[in-house]
């Protein structure tokens, strides 16, 4: 059997060429040749390197995405020891320079104008965002290092291709309405499509998403800027609204037009029903609950005139639509109910 | 035995609607071979719908690997010591499946209905069955029940699974001259049994499990998406099934209701071009309020009008359920009744095109 530390090369050119093809780009273009794997564990002390060298720069952007109760060791041991583990192997290679990737979503419940500053006294919704805040008070204290932080929304797929390579966030909710509909569909054939399902969210509120390829596009001119410094907030430009965000990925669905209900609505007073989704989209709050508008005054102003920088954001019924095929395909061998 | 031969008659329903009762009856009467619980086993609770009713023809020994072969679901309830109680194979000294290799689907309940001696039972039939050539899947089930039918000197079999109705589609496309007998209960008390059942509750934490997955579990080790799994559901996957924490919870009523309405729905628009001659529909309720006329048109229906003989002293053992809808808190008792509105509409329609 291929060792993990064997693998590792193989793994990152995959990656590589595996993203290059989701965004319409020559994989073979990838220049593969000046990848150097350094195999390792962010939960381990040193990150497990074997050997570690010099570097002048370090880029952070491992994370664990989960945020059930069960994963809460997980999520704190990547997301926190990792990030402290990270921080002192950039140290011991003698890096000056850390581009840390973090969320918008360390404000947590925290609803108005959310400026790129250090987060403080917020509460989260779940062990991710809280792991995110006590990771970020981390990079805050390091000593030695120029750390610029990097907070972005909702990352989506490539913004001309819509290709994705990774499915939490935009993926992650339409999944969960998807695997809902199946459910459902098993037991009461058809009722999706005649019962309005009552949805806890803002409807006038914005829902922020960033295509991948301005992510990493703004990331890398501002985490190669001499100048950088502090947090940036990589958000959308494109105006969106939470209620027509969701409406349309139902429908997609097929499901009824839902009805909306306040976000401080009492999750016991809903139908059963209803409650049984409000608990499976009970991640998703930070996106659909609450009015928030994340202000990218800094990330702006470091990216400047370069606008090609900022692209935009595909409609959200086509991204849903491309992952739903997707979704479609895995299912294809899914046993019979009658 | 008074009469010739009679087509073969599945009685079915949603589960947990009174029809395990009617195998006891069936099981004792003379001229009838009761074949209980075959079809739940072999199809691993409604798990491998496909593998049991094929549409490609097999021979006797694809046939044994149905059903003479455990099945991964029923073997990790035996092992969990979760397994419900129509299971009457019970593993004990000197008999010939335990928990270690798990029990043939068709040993779990169908051959200790049949003899005291389902081991041996077994044997007789793995005989009968590897001896079978190519041909449906229909046919060759036909061929077993109708030899064990005429080794008993009976004159139909009946088959009888819990949760059958979702069959009836693949039943009708194997047994095209089948008959049906569906027994309808109370939507609203059918689910609060199916929610403390252990069959049910297992078929109903599988297709949640299943289709969050996008795999069945028992099947596929790929556990892609288990991240999706809320902590009430990903206790009970096959690898790591709380059986502590199964024996103390209930599925939840609304579940079970929608579950109920849209299994009741579904089955009657199946059955619902079969003539009177090949369907028969018997409510529980009437059943409890009056036995003996109920169980005679049974049985009249079974033996297509002869005379079933007393049934007096079936009918002295029909006793009331545990299951009363009526004494659940107000708050659950709506909820239930709007999860079985569309089920019990149904059933009405049904029962008034019928009366019609």
């Amino acid at each position: 059997m291929r060792s993990w530390r064997w693998c590792a090369l193989e793994r990152i050119v995959e990656a590589l060429q595996g993203a290059a093809r989701a965004y319409g780009m020559n994989a073979e273009a990838v220049p593969v040749g000046r990848v150097r794997a350094l195999a390792g564990d962010i939960t381990l002390p040193g990150c497990g390197a074997e050997e570690a060298g010099r570097a002048d720069m370090l880029w952070h952007s491992a994370a664990s995405l989960r945020y059930e109760n069960r994963y809460e060791e997980e999520i704190r041991r990547t997301n926190i020891t990792g990030t402290a583990n990270v921080l002192a192997l950039a140290r011991r290679m003698g890096v000056e320079v850390a581009n840390v990737f973090s969320t918008a979503y360390v404000w947590g419940r925290t609803e108005g104008l959310l400026p790129e500053e250090p987060i403080r006294g917020v509460t989260s919704n779940n062990h991710y965002e809280r792991s995110k805040v006590d990771s970020e008070a981390l990079l805050a204290g390091a000593e030695g290092l120029d750390v610029r932080v990097f907070r972005p929304s909702i990352v989506v797929g490539h913004s001309r291709t819509l290709s994705a390579t990774a499915f939490t966030g935009l993926y992650g909710f339409v999944r969960q309405m998807y695997q809902f509909r199946r459910i459902l569909e098993r037991m009461r054939p058809g009722l999706y499509r005649t019962r309005p399902m009552q949805i806890r969210m803002t409807p006038d509120g914005e829902i922020d998403m960033i295509p991948v390829d301005a992510v990493a596009a703004q990331a890398v001119y501002i985490g190669l800027s001499s100048g950088a410094s502090g947090i940036y907030h990589l958000t959308g430009t494109d105006k969106e609204y939470i209620g027509a965000a969701v409406s349309g990925i139902l429908s997609l669905l097929g499901f009824a037009a839902p009805e909306y209900i306040d976000k401080d609505a009492d999750s016991a007073s809903l139908e059963w029903l209803d409650g049984q989704l409000d608990k499976q989209l009970d991640f998703y709050g930070s996106y659909i609950l609450g009015r928030r508008v994340f202000e990218r005054r800094r990330a702006d102003q470091a990216i400047g005139a370069r606008r090609d920088l900022v692209r935009p954001l595909p409609p959200i019924r086509e991204m849903a639509a491309w992952y739903l095929e997707r979704l479609e395909q895995e299912r294809q061998n899914a046993p019979v109910t009658r | 035995m008074r009469g010739g031969a009679c087509p073969p008659v599945f009685v079915v329903g949603t589960g947990r609607c009174g029809s395990t009762l009617l195998s006891r009856f069936l099981r004792r009467h003379p001229a009838i071979l009761s074949l209980s619980e075959l079809f739940v086993f072999a199809t691993d609770l409604g798990r491998r719908i496909t593998g049991t009713f094929p549409d490609q023809p097999i021979d006797g020994a694809g046939l044994w690997r149905i059903l003479g072969a455990a099945h991964p679901m029923q073997t990790l309830m035996l092992r969990q010591d979760v397994m419900m109680e129509e299971a009457l194979y019970r593993p004990a000294l000197g008999r010939r499946f335990g928990k270690a290799e798990g029990i043939p689907a068709i040993a779990a309940t169908a051959l200790p209905h049949l003899s005291d001696d389902p081991d041996a039972l077994y044997d007789r039939i793995a005989g009968i069955v590897r001896g079978f050539g190519a041909g449906a899947a229909g046919e060759l089930y036909s061929a077993l029940f109708d030899r064990l039918r005429e080794d008993a000197g009976a004159r139909l079999w009946v088959e009888r699974s819990g949760g059958s109705l979702r069959l009836v589609r693949r039943l009708r496309q194997h047994f095209p001259d089948a008959r049906f007998v569906h027994i309808i209960r109370d939507g609203r008390d059918t689910a609060i049994s199916m929610s403390r059942h252990a069959g049910f509750r297992m078929a109903l934490l599988h297709a949640q499990l299943t289709e969050i997955l996008g795999v069945d579990p028992y099947e596929s080790a790929d556990r892609t998406w288990a991240g999706d799994l809320p902590d009430d559901l990903e206790c009970y996957l096959p690898e790591r099934f709380d059986a502590e924490r199964f024996r103390s919870e209930r599925a939840a009523l609304p579940l079970c209701g929608y579950y109920w309405s849209g299994e009741i729905a579904a089955g009657l628009r199946e059955l619902a071009d079969l003539p009177p001659d090949r369907l028969l529909t018997l409510q529980y309720e009437d059943l409890l309020a009056a036995p003996e006329p109920v169980l005679e048109r049974f049985f009249r229906f079974l033996l297509q009008g002869d005379e079933p003989g007393d049934l007096s002293r079936f009918a002295s053992e029909v006793k009331p359920p545990r299951s009363d809808w009526r004494s659940l808190p107000e708050r659950e008792s709506a909820a239930l009744d709007r999860a079985c509105q569309a089920g019990t509409e149904a059933v009405a329609d049904h029962l008034n095109r019928e009366a019609a």
